[in-house]
């Protein structure tokens, strides 16, 4: 069973890395975004990535901030978690830009206006302090890394609510452009983060529905931020419907009743929501909690797409989508093959990278001692 | 009192006379002024105007334009203000400004700076359109310049929102804050790849910003965020951007609205110039003229 893992994992990434060297060596080409709806599955993946690491990290800086010691088991896992999503998250983001050998450019024409500067400046900082958190935790400098969960504590806050910002304060965009964004996108990145490290803890053993009352408190607060997560998505949704104006409502129609109406309704609600909602509440058991886990950390790339995509699918202008037809001047988007293997890949590399730290550093030891 | 009562009719002609030929002169000196305003200005443009009729050469717009664009140009930069004003009851929407425009820049698949927007109004058989061309609008406030992570888009003094392909990164944010849609991405395509030999004139430099940009992979402005600027390349050298020399139906006015004689400047202080989406607040220099 393990090898076929093993190869499974294999051909995930030579199908990707063909992608990914694609997108190196030929360019865009194979991509399906264009001028208009101009970032895609990749921006998509990268936000989810980066909720899923900031989500992981605020989690175990909170236990350690508040020294709740029924998490602490969870600390190692959370931490490399935030690594290797954060790593790949910046993977994801570099191969969309245009001028991927530039990106160190936004060190040197620092832009405070930008949304996007603040971001780059942020999530440096933050991967330093993983990276020395990493060193500290694994060398058993308890001090150190207690120390630096404080500053990271407040950085890691500050990553989702500065994605959320960056779209949040596009004013032309009227779906993107909501105060809530930033509060959302907080609260998105603790539930999918929480979720993934509770589905890695049970994974690894590390939660037991005997051991310490952990279950039962992953499972309520899961539950908690599923229920804050569906009333604040909720008020994105259903504030502009209430309101009736057109320019407010067509990208929330285009989520909610568009070509990938099923994207939100089935992926999203029923296995992202509704199911978990289920099981939780049901008290399943830990394979209830699992399964809810996994469910909502793996749905959440749906509440991704349903961001970026449907916003940029409405055009500004009426009947610009019909005064210049080509192949890149189109308001709708599906992604490509070669955008699908990049993401694969990146995946991939994602669940290589983690194996890789398992076997390199002492994760599982709390659980060995015990 | 006498005197003044006793106006002989050789006297009353010889008023009459010195009167009219005053006034007669006085029109012939207006008429001259009139001229002088739209008298072909070939030592300012340096364009050679004498072989066309003299009603060509003394009512033509463009060659009115060009003539204030040559005496902005003697200003400094920041008191130019480049505006331009389309009307749209005389855009017959044939796209000859679209195409000037990508013939002028070189533009490949996928980027367009004036796409001419083609409405339908009314129910056969009353029925109308309306074309309006979308060249950038040139925002007095752009959305689109403090997103940029490098800083890499800005408003020049003279207020044409320009794009640094050399430092732009190509993440593409301020694609997304136009809320016009002016502006486009270059994925580094060619019109006839696929075919047996991508074309020559697709491979030819383009010269915006007054620079040369050879069309190879990897380069810029392949990979860059682009939009229209005006033609800024042809207005620094006393040129009128492409779209306005295009225009077969004279739709097009383009020149500097800080000066108080220019064309634009007479057609923004009209009642029924408006621009698109001013709710915004992002101060078009684009206006439109719509009934």
């Amino acid at each position: 069973m393990k090898g076929l893992y093993k190869k499974l994992w294999l051909v995930c990434f030579i199908i990707g890395a063909i992608g990914v060297l694609q997108r190196l060596f030929i360019g865009k080409h194979f991509v399906n975004l264009g001028s208009y709806v101009t970032w895609g599955l990749w921006v998509s993946f990268y936000i989810y990535l980066i909720g899923l690491s900031s989500g992981s990290y605020i989690f175990i800086s909170i236990a350690s901030v508040f020294k709740l010691k029924q998490f602490d088991k969870l600390k190692k896992i959370g931490l490399l978690t935030s690594a290797v999503t954060l790593a790949c998250a910046m993977f994801a983001i570099t191969l969309d830009l245009g001028h991927l050998e530039r990106f160190w450019y936004v060190f040197i024409h620092p832009t405070p206006s930008s949304m996007m500067s603040w971001m780059v400046w942020l999530y440096s900082v933050y991967f330093l302090l993983i990276v020395l958190q990493i060193y500290h935790i694994f060398s058993n400098h308890e001090e150190k890394a207690s120390t630096l969960f404080k500053v990271g504590f407040p950085l890691a806050i500050a990553i989702p609510v500065c994605g959320g910002s960056l779209f949040g304060v596009v004013g032309a965009r009227p779906y993107w452009h909501s105060s809530i964004f930033p509060v959302l996108f907080l609260f998105e990145a603790l539930l999918s983060g929480i979720s993934l490290i509770t589905l890695l803890g049970i994974g690894f053993g590390l939660v037991k529905k005997e051991a310490e009352g952990l279950f039962d408190i992953l499972s309520k607060i899961i539950l908690g931020l599923l229920t804050a997560n569906i009333i604040l998505e909720g008020s994105v949704l259903a504030v502009p419907l209430w309101g009736q104006i057109a320019y407010h409502i067509d990208a929330v129609k285009l989520v909610l009743f568009g070509q990938f109406w099923w994207v939100f309704w089935i992926v999203h609600v029923g296995l992202g929501c509704v199911l978990p909602l289920y099981l939780l509440l049901k008290k399943r058991g830990i394979n209830g909690l699992a399964w809810a886990s996994a469910l909502i950390a793996f749905t959440f790339m749906s509440v991704r797409l349903n961001i970026v995509i449907p916003a940029l699918s409405i055009p500004e202008l009426k009947g610009l989508e019909d005064a210049f037809i080509e192949k890149r001047l189109i308001f709708s988007y599906v992604p490509s093959l070669n955008e699908w293997q990049v993401t694969l890949f990146i995946m991939a590399l994602a669940v290589g990278l983690f194996y890789l730290s398992i076997k390199i550093l002492p994760l599982l030891e709390t659980r060995r001692t015990r | 009192m006498q005197d003044k009562k006793s106006i002989s009719r050789k006297d009353f002609l010889k008023i009459g006379v010195s009167c009219a030929a005053a006034t007669l002169a006085s029109g012939i000196l207006d008429v001259k002024k009139a001229v002088a305003k739209e008298e072909p200005v070939s030592k300012d443009t340096g364009v050679d105007l004498s072989n066309l009729p003299a009603e060509i050469a003394q009512n033509n717009q463009l060659i009115r334009m060009q003539n204030e664009l040559a005496r902005a140009l003697k200003k400094p930069l920041k008191e130019r203000k480049w505006s331009m004003v389309l009307d749209l009851r005389k855009c017959i929407g044939c796209s000859a400004c679209t195409i000037g425009c990508k013939s002028e820049n070189v533009l490949p698949p996928g980027v367009v700076y004036r796409p001419v927007v083609d409405e339908e109004f009314g129910i056969y058989p009353k029925v109308s359109r309306r074309f309006t061309p979308r060249p950038c609008m040139q925002c007095e406030k752009p959305p689109c310049t403090p997103v940029c992570p490098v800083k890499a888009t800005y408003k020049r003094a003279d207020g044409v929102v320009v794009v640094d392909y050399d430092r732009c990164i190509g993440c593409r944010y301020c694609i997304t804050a136009c809320p016009y849609n002016a502006r486009t991405a270059d994925f580094g395509e060619e019109y006839t790849q696929g075919t047996p030999k991508v074309q020559d004139y697709e491979l030819r430099p383009t010269f915006e910003y007054r620079k040369k940009w050879p069309r190879k992979r990897g380069k810029s402005p392949i990979g860059n965020a682009r939009k229209c600027h005006f033609c800024i390349h042809r207005i620094e050298i006393g040129l009128l951007p492409a779209c306005v020399t295009t225009c077969i139906g004279g739709a097009t006015y383009f020149g500097d609205a800080n000066d108080k004689n220019s064309l634009v400047a007479d057609l923004i202080a009209r009642p029924n110039i408006t621009s698109l989406k001013g709710e915004l607040g992002t101060r078009p220099k684009v206006y439109y003229i719509w009934g």
